[in-house]
């Protein structure tokens, strides 16, 4: 992946810089506005960062300048802590995705990987198949090796989810927001029971498991290697 | 202080205008009481002189102009008509009898003048007002005499004058009164808002427990006062919870930190090892993750404070999120050993935050199926009323004391009994920060057994 980081608090760049490096991505780093505009433009990235807060031209602005310009690569804010109304407002100007800071480097690059193949596949087909598991999203059916399994609404949903991210590593908060529509940290074992449920009904029977467990990030659905 | 003070106040203001506004108007009614008195005296006294006349003129008719002179000779003479005048005039307008000195012949009724010396004929009238005004009516009769009949005015003027000077005295009064009165209640009003003045200022330089004296008369000074006073000790139990709330942050960040500290130190003398260090590395970035979600609800629940209804309002399906909340931790609680029955009626929808009411939703059923025993079971139910949409979420647990009742909706207040459990203390804070902004109001009751709470929703407006 090609990520361009628009952000003016050099800490925070170079933590984020440096980690999607040792995870293999190519960054490029804006420390305000206006250049960041400039190289998001002009380059071809697969990713934006943005910082909300900036001097001079705000991370808003950049976005919905780009948007404006026909420029349609992902973004994905940076807000700060507690401010519910950042959210809103980044959607509404072309933002993708956000993230509150401070946040973990593992959260971030799954979230960039979900953002960047997005922007890729269209969402438009109605059947998912992931090896052997075919999900009917019109009937709302869910066929593995041949044997219809009943899933619950909520179960449903999730699984969707991770199926649409095959291969990808999907994270517990991503999951909340997407999923649940929770933008807060429960206190108690949501995302752990709904896919130990789910674990239970789609591979537990079955001789191999599709949902794995990636450990200090989340969760990921693929064929075993 | 200067000592016309009271001029500037404003009730001397209205006193003085009330004052002006009565005068005005006692002077148009006196105006019209006036003229239709002078009117109506004029009209008795025109109704005397056209009889006399006539009676007169009938004297000369049937007997002859001597004995209309003698007439008007004796009636002047007899004193009996002390307020008439009369006037005979021959063809060349020579005067033949009468105190009203010769006049060019007139029909109808006109004012004339009758001096004093003319008054010879033995009228008993007051000296001073020998010289004066009558109203007289003129009559040409046959062979051309002019004869005239006139009426003293006099009888008119006197009771005129005495209505006057009465108007003067009334008036007179009711100014004086009016401006003393005036002046005496803008100087006890004053004296109110010197104490009002005295006792915001001493709020103002810092004791804040000072409130604003009441006179006990219950008029609108005092009203103002007593909202006045009601709006301090809202104000002072603000102050009071701010002050707990930065005391409890303190409290709460002070606890994980030292925690951290002594493993970070912990870990400086005795680490031997990369993995050692990591592990300690780990529990640390934990302790401060749990400071941060401290922080982030605080934020949270003033940012919510600090909204405006309705900024980001829309029309959200109220029994759908119900539903899914439900869904969401009946296999939840089902792993903690309780269990979650709903009863939700479908289709009722109100006016409000998607995000914030999940939110909101979904730390009332946590807070429900975290602090009490296995086997608890929960119930959610919506259910449309005439007042609006209420949401019920009771539990069979222990319950919730009926001191610690109200308390429960403030920042880090947790029960004596849940002190052990984890959590911040900051879930029910912001649940009732959301119903807030709502308009929506939430009651925590006994539920025979266990906790009831009870959210009474505004009804969707359409």
């Amino acid at each position: 992946m090609k990520i361009l980081i628009i952000e003016d608090d050099l800490e925070t760049a170079s933590y984020v810089d440096k980690g999607l490096r040792e995870r293999g991505e190519v960054v490029d780093h804006a420390s305000n506005g206006r250049d960041g505009l400039l190289q998001a433009a002009g380059g071809a990235y697969d990713v934006l960062i943005v910082d909300r807060m900036l001097p001079g031209l705000d991370g808003i602005g950049i976005v919905k300048t780009l948007r404006g310009a026909g420029v349609q690569t992902p973004v994905l804010f940076l807000t700060a802590l507690g401010e519910i109304d950042d959210r809103l407002a980044g959607f509404e100007s072309g933002g993708d995705d956000y993230l509150v800071k401070p946040f973990a480097l593992e959260e971030l690059h799954a979230r960039l990987k979900a953002l960047a193949k997005r922007s890729k596949t269209p969402l438009a087909e109605t059947t998912l198949q992931v090896g052997g598991l075919q999900l009917d999203l019109l009937k709302r059916q869910v066929i593995r090796a041949g044997r219809v399994i009943d899933l619950q609404p909520q179960e449903l949903k999730l699984l969707e989810y991770l199926m649409r991210h095959v291969g990808e590593v999907v994270t517990r908060s991503m999951l909340l927001e997407k999923v649940w529509g929770f933008h807060f940290d429960p206190q108690t074992t949501v995302v752990e029971t709904h896919i130990s449920r789910l674990r239970g009904k789609i591979d537990r029977e079955f001789d191999s498991a599709l949902i794995h467990t990636v450990r200090g990030s989340g969760y990921s659905l693929h064929e075993a290697l | 202080m200067k000592p016309f003070r009271f001029l500037r106040t404003s009730s001397f203001k209205f006193t003085a205008l009330y004052a002006v506004l009565f005068g005005t108007s006692s002077l148009i009614v006196f105006g019209i009481l006036y003229w239709v008195v002078s009117g109506a005296l004029r009209q008795q006294i025109e109704a005397s002189v056209v009889s006399e006349l006539s009676a007169l003129e009938k004297v000369y008719r049937t007997e002859s102009v001597e004995a209309l002179h003698k007439t008007i000779s004796d009636r002047a003479l007899s004193g009996k008509y002390p307020d008439f005048y009369y006037l005979l005039q021959n063809k060349d307008g020579q005067k033949m009898a009468g105190a009203i000195p010769s006049l060019k012949p007139f029909q109808g009724v006109r004012d004339v003048f009758v001096p004093y010396q003319d008054m010879s004929d033995g009228s008993d009238m007051p000296d001073n007002l020998a010289d004066h005004a009558a109203l007289a009516m003129g009559r040409v009769l046959p062979g051309d005499y002019f004869l005239v009949v006139g009426y003293s005015t006099y009888r008119i003027d006197q009771p005129l004058e005495i209505v006057r000077e009465l108007f003067f005295w009334v008036m007179a009064i009711v100014f004086l009164l009016a401006i003393g009165g005036g002046a005496l209640l803008s100087v006890g009003f004053l004296r109110r808002v010197d104490n009002i003045n005295h006792a915001v200022d001493a709020i103002v330089e810092g004791s804040l427990s000072e409130r604003i004296p009441t006179s006990g008369t219950e008029d609108e000074l005092d009203r103002l006062a007593a909202r006045l006073n009601h709006m301090l000790d809202r104000i002072q139990a603000l102050m009071v919870s701010v002050q707990q709330v930065s005391n409890n942050i303190a409290h709460d960040l002070r606890t994980p930190l030292g925690k951290m500290r002594q493993r970070l130190e912990v870990a400086r003398k005795d680490s031997k090892t990369i993995s050692t260090y990591e592990e300690t590395v780990t529990l640390a970035i934990q302790d401060i993750d749990s400071i941060l979600s401290t922080f982030g609800s605080l934020l949270r629940i003033a940012n919510i404070e600090a909204k405006s209804r309705s900024a980001s309002f829309s029309t959200v399906d109220l029994s759908e999120l119900f539903q899914n909340i439900a869904e969401t931790y009946h296999p939840v609680a089902e792993d903690m050993n309780k269990s979650i029955e709903m009863d939700i009626a479908p289709g009722i929808s109100i006016q409000g935050d998607r995000d914030m009411l999940v939110q909101m939703l979904a730390n009332l059923v946590e807070n429900a199926i975290k602090h009490t025993p296995p086997g608890t079971r929960v119930r959610l139910q919506l259910h449309q009323t005439d007042r609006g949409p209420v949401g019920v979420l009771n539990d069979d647990g222990h319950g919730v004391p009926r001191h610690e009742r109200e308390k429960i909706f403030e920042r880090f207040y947790r029960l004596d009994s849940d002190r052990g459990t984890p959590g911040n203390g900051l879930g029910l804070a912001l649940v009732k920060a959301v119903t807030d902004l709502h308009g929506a109001s939430i009651r925590l009751a006994d539920g025979h057994p266990g906790a009831q709470f009870t959210i009474q929703f505004r009804p969707l407006q359409t």
